[in-house]
């Protein structure tokens, strides 16, 4: 059986039948361990997660462990990915997002890197449990709105969130790159913030402790 | 007046709860809003709700970002060899249904 696999993930040539499949019928396919299946899925997305890892890590290697840590997460997880939530790529973009993130608060807190995280401000009880990429979707955000809201920000509040979340850049080190008062980026940070919740936010929820129905705030322009 | 105070204090809060994410506050705004939170419910949501669009909601952001030239010009045969040795390594329990076993 193990030759059977190195001999399917190895190859760079897949049956003409696994090439041909949606991300979302290899998904399924991965339910039955279909190695194959792995492997189109590595070659289609590999790129994308290794270019977000090291947006956020800065580092060859460091990224090069993400990726191989998301798709064997999807190769382990399969039944993690519910199609009724969206497409299979989005989830896997997430799975290598939520996992370079975790990597690098991790190597932050190693000294790798130096910046301030959230733990320094005595949060992680406020924050706790937020990092399950599963239990993510479908609380009180609809996460899946922020794409297109993200395109509606300013540039400058594009930019901003773009070189905090994916260059890994502190809001200081965001205001001398972009020769900007730190008020000013500290405004853009929150402001576009701020607007991808009040677009994501679900106008009516289910509460995850309780089960009562609870009114979450109505969107409103900002 | 009394009223607009507290509504801009708590405005004042709401923008703390964000820049909380980051390296940016002050001693001062640090401690304020650490107090705030343990009073405050609405911030403590509003809090998570930044770290969720954080922690996951930039994910998709990030899936729709065109590929970076690192990403272009990365030789993706040494991560597919390791992966395939995790799989490998973890066995059973990697492999518990199917083929890999």
């Amino acid at each position: 059986m193990q030759a059977e696999l190195q001999g399917s993930l190895c190859a760079v040539q897949q049956t003409p039948r696994v090439c041909e499949q949606s991300d979302e019928t290899l998904m399924e396919l991965l339910r039955t361990q279909d190695s194959q299946a792995l492997d189109a899925l590595f070659s289609r997305y590999a790129r994308l997660v290794y270019g977000i890892a090291f947006s956020i890590l800065h580092d060859s290697g460091e990224a090069e462990e993400v990726v191989q840590e998301s798709f064997f997460y999807v190769f382990r997880k399969p039944f993690a990915f519910e199609p009724s939530k969206g497409r299979a790529r989005v989830w896997i973009v997430q799975v290598a997002y939520s996992r370079a993130r975790d990597r690098k608060a991790h190597l932050t807190r190693r000294g790798f890197y130096v910046r301030a995280d959230i733990e320094s401000l005595g949060l992680e009880d406020t924050l706790a449990g937020k990092n399950d990429v599963e239990n993510e979707i479908g609380a009180r955000l609809d996460l899946r709105k922020l794409q297109g809201a993200f395109d509606d920000l300013s540039s400058a509040q594009q930019e901003t969130l773009k070189l905090y979340y994916f260059e890994g850049m502190g809001l200081r080190e965001i205001s001398q790159r972009l020769s900007e008062p730190l008020g000013n980026v500290r405004h853009h940070f929150y402001r576009g913030l701020e607007r991808l919740r009040k677009n994501a936010l679900v106008e009516r929820l289910q509460s995850h402790s309780n089960g009562k129905s609870t009114k979450a705030e109505r969107p409103q322009e900002i | 007046m009394e009223r607009v105070r507290k509504q801009n204090d708590h405005k004042r809060f709401e923008r703390l709860c964000a820049l909380a994410l980051t390296d940016s506050l002050s001693i001062k705004e640090r401690r304020d809003i650490e107090l705030h939170l343990q009073g405050c419910e609405t911030c403590q949501a509003r809090i998570q709700d930044y770290s969720q669009i954080g922690e996951a909601g930039m994910g998709l952001v990030a899936g729709s970002l065109a590929l970076t030239e690192a990403a272009k010009h990365w030789d993706d045969q040494k991560a597919r060899e390791k992966l395939e040795s995790s799989i490998l390594d973890n066995g059973p329990g990697g492999a518990s249904k199917g083929k890999l076993d």
